[in-house]
């Protein structure tokens, strides 16, 4: 079985690595992270001044929101076409005639989006590293940059796996295409809509449970603010586990229900 | 004439069949609805100062629902109705069964763009409508002493969402002309909705001044003047302040609509060249 799975994930992985899509959005968030680092030095400095503590790290907080729009957009994106666009042209027909189990053609590229996920955003890390290197300077300690860009990294792919396991279902549960994606693009939109009025945003994340809005209250705990470098590791990770269970909780629900949906659908 | 007619029938009809375009509005309307029971919460909880304008409750109201139906979801309600225009022909591929008719081509994107626009008139009448029978039920009473600043507004609202929420519509029409994945095209039109909010941001402007000092300022008036929120921004300031007549805001607001209008143009010329000069079937 284990086999079966990373057969698809490897076909899934390769797959995705050629989706325009993604030349898009790596174009994008490279734009983005120039344009914050060669632009945003003084603000980074001034910043850095007034917490008191190491602007590098602060480099990475002031894109996390266009990092997550954007890499939130792609991974929608690549989920709802992991199940759509197959059925579309006919090649999952031909997947569903092998011997193996639905569930593992779901969990397949469920792996195989993820993996390429979590390489597009080392990518972009190192990516933005390295500007802020160029533009800003190095960061103060190696050992506090290298936890906190870990965790960031982790917790934005497990943002990214919670939008690609809910629109992988919508890609399930709807069979044209279009409306597929239609569906996939209103989501979008509330994700980006609780971002744009402070104070719905604010009664909102009362109720944190879209991606969005727990990605947000895991990075942002008030004084325990990860790209704060005076926040000690045992302090923010006291404030946001109870979100941290609930994302991994979530996404294993999406999971098992995309699994559980597509192998009691009687077409493909 | 009766064929252009006939095209802006069936574009009409198309639309309003077509359920990409329902859910979208339903999406719409959910978050509309949304919008006036955070208003009423807000209103019956003391905290009308929360609202911007909050002295004048009727001018904060129609605020509101210019920035629901122009910043934030309208855009992509034009993004979908465009790109649906365009995407249903060819998922269908009855694109071709139009091109062997004996029309013109600029009969048909003719048709597409007008039958297009007056659904989008449609729909946005009807998201006032619904919007100000919300309000009317919820917060009739916070309103009542304002209500005439509220109506006054209303007309203004609908004109300037129809022409904002139309730049995204025809843009989108065209990103599905040249782009033959018409899934992708609904995702590229999404993200340009995206990049013209993320362009007129803090931390964009202030970066590009900082990379190209001696430009600064210029960006910054090429950023106002030309990213469909910067004139946006201009007109709510004018047209919803209480010392501002009517008539005083929409003189000040006519050369912000004029801009709009260009935006439009621009995106309309380059729709005709894209689809009488290309093999789009």
């Amino acid at each position: 079985m284990t086999s079966i799975i990373s057969v698809i994930a490897r076909n899934e992985f390769y797959r995705t690595m050629f989706n325009p899509m993604v030349a898009v959005v790596g174009m994008i968030l490279l734009t983005i992270t120039c344009l914050n680092a060669a632009g945003g030095i003084q603000d980074l400095q001034a910043t850095s001044a007034i917490w008191e503590c190491d602007g590098f790290i602060i480099g990475f907080s002031q894109i996390w929101y266009n990092t997550n729009f954007i890499c939130g957009i792609m991974a929608a994106y690549l989920g709802v076409m992991s199940i759509s666009s197959e059925r579309g042209n006919g090649s999952l027909g031909i997947l569903l005639t092998k011997p193996l189990y639905r569930r593992d053609v779901i969990l397949g590229k469920f792996i195989g989006i993820d993996l390429f996920l979590f390489v597009f955003l080392v990518i972009t890390m190192l990516a933005n590293s390295l500007f802020l290197l160029n533009f800003y300077g190095a960061p103060s300690s190696v050992y506090e940059f290298l936890w906190r860009i870990t965790i960031y990294t982790i917790v934005l792919l497990m943002d990214l796996s919670l939008v690609t396991g809910i629109t992988m279902f919508i890609g399930i549960m709807f069979k044209d295409l279009l409306l597929a994606v239609s569906v996939v693009v209103t989501y979008l939109s509330y994700e980006w809509f609780w971002n744009q009025v402070t104070a719905i945003l604010s009664y909102m994340l009362n109720f944190p449970v879209a991606p969005y809005l727990l990605t947000m209250k895991i990075f942002s705990m008030d004084s325990n603010n990860l790209f704060n470098s005076n926040t000690q590791f045992s302090a923010w990770i006291n404030g946001v586990y109870p979100y941290l269970f609930l994302i991994i909780f979530l996404i294993l629900a999406v999971l098992l229900l995309d699994c559980f949906i597509y192998a009691r659908a009687e077409d493909v | 004439m009766p064929n252009l007619l006939n095209m802006v029938k069936k574009e009409f009809q198309d639309l309003i069949s077509s359920r990409m375009v329902l859910v979208i509005l339903l999406g719409f309307f959910v978050i509309i609805l949304f919008h006036v029971y955070y208003s009423y919460t807000t209103l019956s909880s003391g905290m009308g100062s929360q609202l911007k304008y909050g002295s004048n409750i009727g001018l904060a109201l129609a605020n509101w629902l210019l920035s629901v139906l122009a910043t934030y979801f309208g855009p992509i309600v034009g993004v979908m109705i465009g790109c649906t225009s365009i995407a249903n022909e060819r998922h269908k591929n009855t694109i071709n069964t139009l091109l062997v008719k004996p029309l013109f081509r600029d009969t048909i994107i003719n048709g597409k763009i007008i039958g297009s626009l007056m659904f989008l008139a449609l729909i946005i009448g009807v998201s006032i409508a619904f919007y100000t029978s919300c309000v009317l039920v919820l917060c009739g009473d916070s309103l009542a002493s304002t209500f005439y600043d509220y109506m006054s507004r209303l007309p203004f609202v609908f004109f300037i969402s129809l022409i904002l929420i139309s730049i995204f519509l025809v843009g989108s029409m065209l990103i599905s002309l040249l782009i033959k994945n018409q899934a992708f095209a609904l995702i590229i039109g999404t993200i340009l909705v995206y990049i013209s909010n993320y362009i007129y941001t803090a931390d964009f402007v202030i970066s590009m001044a900082h990379v190209f000092p001696e430009y600064g300022n210029s960006i910054i008036n090429l950023v106002i003047n030309f990213t469909p929120t910067g004139p946006l921004v201009n007109i709510r300031n004018y047209l919803f302040t209480e010392s501002i007549s009517i008539i005083s805001a929409s003189q000040y607001i006519f050369p912000e609509i004029v801009k709009f209008l260009f935006f439009i143009i621009i995106l309309c010329v380059l729709c005709y060249i894209i689809f009488i000069r290309s093999d789009v079937a």
